[in-house]
């Protein structure tokens, strides 16, 4: 089971870098997902963007051209993606193997300062995500936990929660 | 399984898989179709224009706080066409647990079979742990005439102890409880993970 576990503190920095990327840049939203299609942060402008669905088709993109990359004999996957609209650009920049990074922006956005401070931005995130990774691992590294009669609990109440209508 | 603080949120990824036609997608639609519209987001498909599925179909559920964390469960389906094996990989990536519809069709026995040995493969090669990952089968479209019994479809598939749901997608039966035993099957494995 691939685990991630993000702290206040965690989604706090990350946010940080994600914002920042978007102060420099001025593009719309900055996305960070894992390759499995989850979404760990997402900042900027998302008012009426299904951001969960838009994490599970980067992811999906993502990893569809990983296998073109190795089908043409590539050694990495390809590490940046883009897809140009009328309206919005959206560039995908992978972060190590298991993380990628989503930029949303205008086409009267610059690509090449988008590009720069995206791989930026990768980088840094690139350096935290071995604590996200690695917290359940390490007894007691992380301070909150999940409560002891969660499961139990959910399976009593998921006849309510979960009716059929 | 991704667990946020911030958002006091557990996302769990949960895979359908199933050999070609089995009713993945289906089960889905009807999901979405039945469940009320504050707890699933959009059902999103990628298919081909004859309706079969190429990549991943991809639905999210959003249960109430249990205990102050609220699950988020995400619904996939993969592509049971051969033609796409590798996109099948792709989609069991990171999932805490899947549904293998199985389709009930005498003359698809077979093909149940090699998708489920299909689909140890792929854990394998995914590093996935196939003793401990939640699995729940799904015997579908029992309301067909041409069915084997559920007794010859375990013995085909070496389900033993793993639970199994009699089903027809279509009609709705069985569905909601095939959902209901996988969410608490992952649910019970977030437990012993942390
Ligand atoms: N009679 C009957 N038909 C079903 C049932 N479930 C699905 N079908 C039909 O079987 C066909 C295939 O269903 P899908 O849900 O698209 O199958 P799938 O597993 O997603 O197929 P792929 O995406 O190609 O792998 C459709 O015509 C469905 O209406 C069932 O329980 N009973
Ligand atoms: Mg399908």
């Amino acid at each position: 089971m691939a685990r991630l576990v993000l702290s206040e503190a965690h989604s706090d920095r990350v946010e940080k870098i994600l914002r920042e990327l978007l102060g420099k840049t001025g593009a719309r939203c900055a996305i960070l997902a894992d390759i499995s299609g989850q979404l760990l942060a997402v900042e900027g402008r998302v008012k009426g963007l299904d951001t969960t669905v838009l994490a599970a088709l980067i992811a999906g993109n993502v990893a569809a051209t990983a296998e073109m990359a190795r089908l043409l004999g590539e050694r990495k996957h390809f590490q940046i993606l883009f897809h140009q609209g009328e309206e919005h650009n959206l560039h995908l920049g992978a972060i190590g193997t298991s993380f990628l990074l989503a930029v949303v922006f205008s086409v009267q956005t610059q690509i090449g300062l988008v590009r720069l401070f995206a791989m930026r931005a990768a980088e840094e995130l690139g350096k935290m995500a071995p604590e996200w990774e690695s917290l359940v691992m390490v007894p007691g590294a992380s301070t909150q936990t999940v409560p002891e009669d969660f499961a139990q609990t959910l399976a009593d109440e998921l006849d309510n929660f979960l009716k059929q209508e | 399984m991704l667990i946020n603080w911030k958002l006091r949120e557990i996302n769990l990824k949960i895979v359908y898989y199933g050999p070609a036609l089995s009713g993945k997608t289906t089960n889905l639609e009807f999901i979405h179709a039945h469940t009320n519209p504050k707890m699933r987001g959009d059902l999103v498909s990628l298919k081909t224009r004859e309706d079969r599925t190429i990549f991943f179909d991809f639905l999210q559920i959003e249960l109430g706080a249990i205990k102050g964390l609220k699950p988020k469960f995400q619904l996939y389906t993969v592509p049971g066409q051969t033609y796409y094996l590798a996109t099948r990989k792709v989609v069991l990536q990171g999932c805490d647990g899947v549904v293998f519809v199985a389709d009930s069709q005498r003359e698809r026995l077979a093909e149940n079979c090699a998708t489920r040995v299909n689909l140890l493969t792929n854990w394998r090669d995914l590093g996935i742990d196939a003793v401990r990952m939640p699995l729940i089968y799904q015997f579908n479209k029992c309301d067909l005439p041409n069915i084997v019994a559920p007794e010859t479809l375990r013995a085909a598939l070496q389900v033993d102890t793993t639970p199994y749901f009699i089903a027809s997608a279509t009609q709705g039966t069985g569905v909601f409880e095939t959902l209901k035993a996988i969410i608490n099957a992952v649910a019970a494995r977030v437990q012993t993970q942390i």
